[in-house]
């Protein structure tokens, strides 16, 4: 509140005697009282008594403005701060609109927790991702060369198969096998292009000993049946001769594909080709004993 | 890096192998059969597999199944493949002789998961089931 008009009359006595004039006393008055409510800490202040004495000042000094609300606050913030930098309790670095200071950023402790979340997570998934790949590799390498012989390992992002080469033997071609692992069986000599041999199996199981041809596709299946025993013939089937040899055949709707059986000096030679032409492609080139 | 690394193996393979292969395979086989289904599974060279894995592995090919999802691990550092031989004998497939199918597998499958592929090598059919 407003001191009362004796007190600002007692004042103005007081100050009479050393020729300073009222308006100058009343200003030095009104000073006063917002230099006092300034010391005071910011809960404590009268703000509207600062403002009024701002207002009064102002008549003082025959400033006809009328203050809005936001000025007097504006210049009452103004006063404020010139104060508290009078008293050394505040630099110029903490006030707003210094522009000789470059003002601090002020970012919200929710914002910052998630800007930190977020580059934490960013780190890590890349830490991984690195860390994944590195394992992997390495992995993969170790696994290739840990390999047992005649083990095969297919990776299939490069659609490669890695084979332990202590076991598997190589031949220039499938003559060349026929006469080194001394098979006295028919093989097919010729075969379609885009359908070539690609590996030769040797299995044996609790029923078969088979060398079954594989081709590029399952396309064409050619196998040989090395213990014939007790094989029931395929009498439904019709026999056909081809090539000088008789050719059980049948079309095959399960597979869509052409059968075909011969038996030949004790083996048994199985075949299922989707291809009519490659079928009998095959059967012609049959060579061997 | 991988790439590099098939890169550099195949070369190598490449020099070692032409185009035909011949392998004499005497490692242990596993045998299951489906008699509901009528199929055997024979899987080739199960030594370096658990138990767990050749029945799920016979498990796959019995029942035809789809590979499931990968686990976010193998996700995120690839899987662990392992390739075996495998073969099914669909029985009595046809009315009369030779009645069972006989198909050849290459299985793929990750140690870690479940996911894996099959490659249909070859087929044959074979003289198992008396008509």
């Amino acid at each position: 509140m407003l001191p009362s008009k004796n007190t600002k009359d007692n004042f103005a006595k007081q100050n009479t005697s050393d020729n300073v004039s009222y308006d100058n006393l009343s200003e030095a008055y009104y000073n006063k009282i917002i230099s006092k409510e300034m010391k005071k800490s910011p809960k404590k202040r009268d703000y509207d008594l600062i403002d009024e004495c701002i207002k009064n000042i102002a008549e003082i000094k025959g400033v006809k403005h009328e203050f809005s609300p936001e000025e007097l606050k504006s210049k009452g913030q103004a006063l404020i701060m010139s104060e508290r930098i009078a008293d050394g309790s505040v630099t110029n670095s903490n006030v707003p609109g210094c522009k000789t200071d470059r003002p601090a950023r002020v970012i919200p402790v929710r914002r910052a927790l998630l800007i930190a979340a977020a580059a934490i997570l960013t780190v890590c998934i890349l830490t991984i991702t690195v860390v994944g790949m590195v394992y992997d590799d390495a992995a993969w390498f170790f696994k290739v060369i840990g390999m047992s012989p005649g083990s095969q390992l297919r990776d299939p992002e490069t659609n490669i198969t890695y084979v332990h080469a202590d076991v598997k033997k190589s031949y220039g071609s499938i003559e060349e096998f026929i006469k080194e692992e001394n098979y006295d069986i028919l093989y097919p000599s010729v075969f379609p292009e885009d359908n070539r041999i690609e590996s030769i199996t040797y299995s044996v199981d609790e029923q078969f000993e088979t060398l079954g041809f594989n081709f590029e596709s399952y396309e064409i299946s050619y196998a040989v049946y090395l213990n014939l025993k007790d094989w029931t013939l395929p009498y439904h089937t019709d026999i056909y001769s081809i090539n000088g040899y008789d050719v059980y055949y049948w079309y095959d709707e399960g597979t869509n594909c052409h059968g075909g059986i011969i038996i030949h000096n004790g083996y048994y030679y199985s075949m299922l080709i989707r291809d009519y032409d490659d079928f009998m492609l095959i059967i012609n080139n049959l060579k061997g004993y | 890096m991988k790439k590099l690394f098939a890169l550099v193996l195949t070369l190598a393979l490449t020099l070692t192998f032409v185009s035909h292969v011949f392998a004499n395979d005497t490692s242990k086989d596993v045998r299951f059969d489906y008699d509901d289904l009528g199929v055997t599974v024979i899987i080739e060279d199960a030594d370096g597999l658990d138990a767990e894995k050749q029945k799920f592995i016979a498990d796959c090919l019995a029942y035809d199944t789809t590979p499931k999802e990968t686990r976010a691990w193998c996700w995120l550092l690839g899987h662990d493949y392992v390739t075996t031989t495998a073969y099914t004998v669909i029985h009595e497939a046809r009315e009369t002789a030779p009645r069972c199918l006989r198909k050849m597998y290459n299985f793929t499958t990750c140690e870690n998961c479940d996911y894996y592929e099959k490659e249909l090598i070859r087929q044959e059919y074979i003289n198992c089931c008396a008509e």
